[in-house]
């Protein structure tokens, strides 16, 4: 996708360009909107969002001469979330994301894009579903980043409060996710991050949580992952108490030659809530993937 | 620490206008001592300090009373920051009628991590 629409002086268009594309998931119709920036023979890097908000977390990414330099960005809203619809019928089911789901919707849409062996980088239910697919299907990338990376999260609080008549859920989701950002968070990547949460669909928030609490746990199979076939790079902000540096390192233990950064002044949000400072520590991950 | 919130809350003009539909007591309970704050309408009309006799409020939040400390800190430490982060990691339990709070979860955290403003960090 290329186009340089012409502008007033002092306008600055961003780089990014965003289509839709219809394909199969599962055996279901879906309207999938996604995003990109960078060379079309670019290393694709596919970025998944966190649960309950949108592929607008990852702009700064997409705006970056410094990384799409190098990489074709490609940046989806999930099914459900965004600008993505959900699928026809869907008034008569509940919402809930599962491991096999998810990993078909990924694979379904690098292969839709005809993707080379992308790289795929994700956030919290991203960053765990990247481990799975280094795991089933090392194949089809050359490498994993995940973000706030843990094997497991047990629940913590009762999430059945992210949908229920008498409270905002939304505006209730924001609150709740509203502490895990680091304190010195500048205000406008916190609030707009927050913002992302305020939006969507009744139920999608909760039912995303039912893989990152319940059906994503990937406890025990670790050590399956092979990181001579599909490098491994975690990179957790200090101020996440949801996949925390220790959940990170914990999970590290398990999966040989997984390489793991802590990153100081950074929560749950990395690629969102400070974009400046989380990519002091993806460059040098991104050079060395694409040097490898 | 407590008994600075209606300074802290009454004098923010957004912050009560956000609360106008909250009239109720919570307590904040910690350990051997707690303190049950009043509000009407967005403002903290009383906070009182234990013992109350026969105390009534919707809900309580527990935790013991050096981790209020370190969540009052002006620049708390990871996993010290937040509400939840404490009831994952340091024991924090929220207990009684809960809707008020989850519905107004935005209100009562702005409320509750207000006494940061506040230069010295010690709890109470």
């Amino acid at each position: 996708m290329n186009a340089t629409p012409n502008t007033a002086d002092g306008v600055r268009v961003e780089p990014s360009l965003g289509r839709y594309m219809h394909l199969e998931i599962e055996g279901r119709p879906h309207r999938v909107y996604w995003e990109e920036a960078g060379p079309a023979d670019g290393i694709p890097l596919l970025c998944l969002h966190t649960a309950g908000a949108d592929g607008r977390q990852y702009r700064g990414l997409l705006d970056d001469p410094d990384v799409t330099r190098d990489y074709r960005v490609i940046v989806y809203d999930m099914p459900w979330h965004g600008k993505s619809s959900p699928p026809a019928g869907y008034r008569d089911e509940e919402y809930r994301l599962t491991t096999d789901g998810y990993m078909s919707q990924i694979t379904a849409i690098a292969d839709a894009l005809q993707l080379d062996r992308p790289v795929v980088m994700g956030c919290s239910i991203g960053g765990r579903i990247v481990l799975h697919l280094a795991l089933d299907h090392p194949e089809k990338f050359r490498a994993v980043i995940g973000l706030q990376s843990a094997a497991h999260t047990a629940p913590y609080y009762d999430i059945s409060w992210l949908n229920r008549p008498d409270v905002n859920g939304w505006e209730t989701a924001a609150a709740w996710i509203s502490g895990l950002f680091a304190p010195d968070a500048p205000p406008e990547g916190r609030w707009e991050s927050l913002w992302h949460y305020m939006q969507g669909g009744p139920g999608v928030f909760k039912g995303d949580l039912f893989f990152y609490t319940i059906d994503g746990d990937i406890r025990g199979r670790l050590g399956g992952i092979d990181t001579s076939k599909i490098p491994v790079y975690m990179l957790t902000g200090e101020y996440d108490y949801s996949g925390s540096p220790a959940d990170t390192k914990e999970a590290a233990k398990h999966i040989d030659g997984a390489e793991v950064t802590i990153m100081p002044g950074l929560g749950h949000f990395p690629m969102s809530e400070n974009y400046p400072r989380f990519r002091e520590h993806l460059l040098p991950v991104l050079a060395k993937i694409a040097n490898g | 620490m407590l008994e600075k919130l209606p300074d802290l809350v009454n004098g923010d003009t957004r912050l009560v206008a956000r609360g106008a539909h909250i009239t109720l007591s919570f307590k904040v309970d910690m350990g051997d001592r707690y303190w049950l704050v009043d509000i009407d309408r967005g403002r903290v009309a009383a906070v009182r300090p234990s013992p109350v006799m026969m105390p009534q409020y919707t809900f309580a939040i527990c935790c013991a009373a050096e981790h209020w400390g370190a969540f009052w800190e002006p620049h708390p430490k990871p996993g010290w920051q937040d509400i939840f982060g404490m009831q994952r990691h340091h024991g924090l339990t929220l207990e009684g009628e809960l809707q008020p709070l989850i519905a107004n979860l935005f209100w009562f955290k702005d409320v509750l991590e207000s006494p940061r403003k506040l230069s010295q960090g010690a709890a109470a």
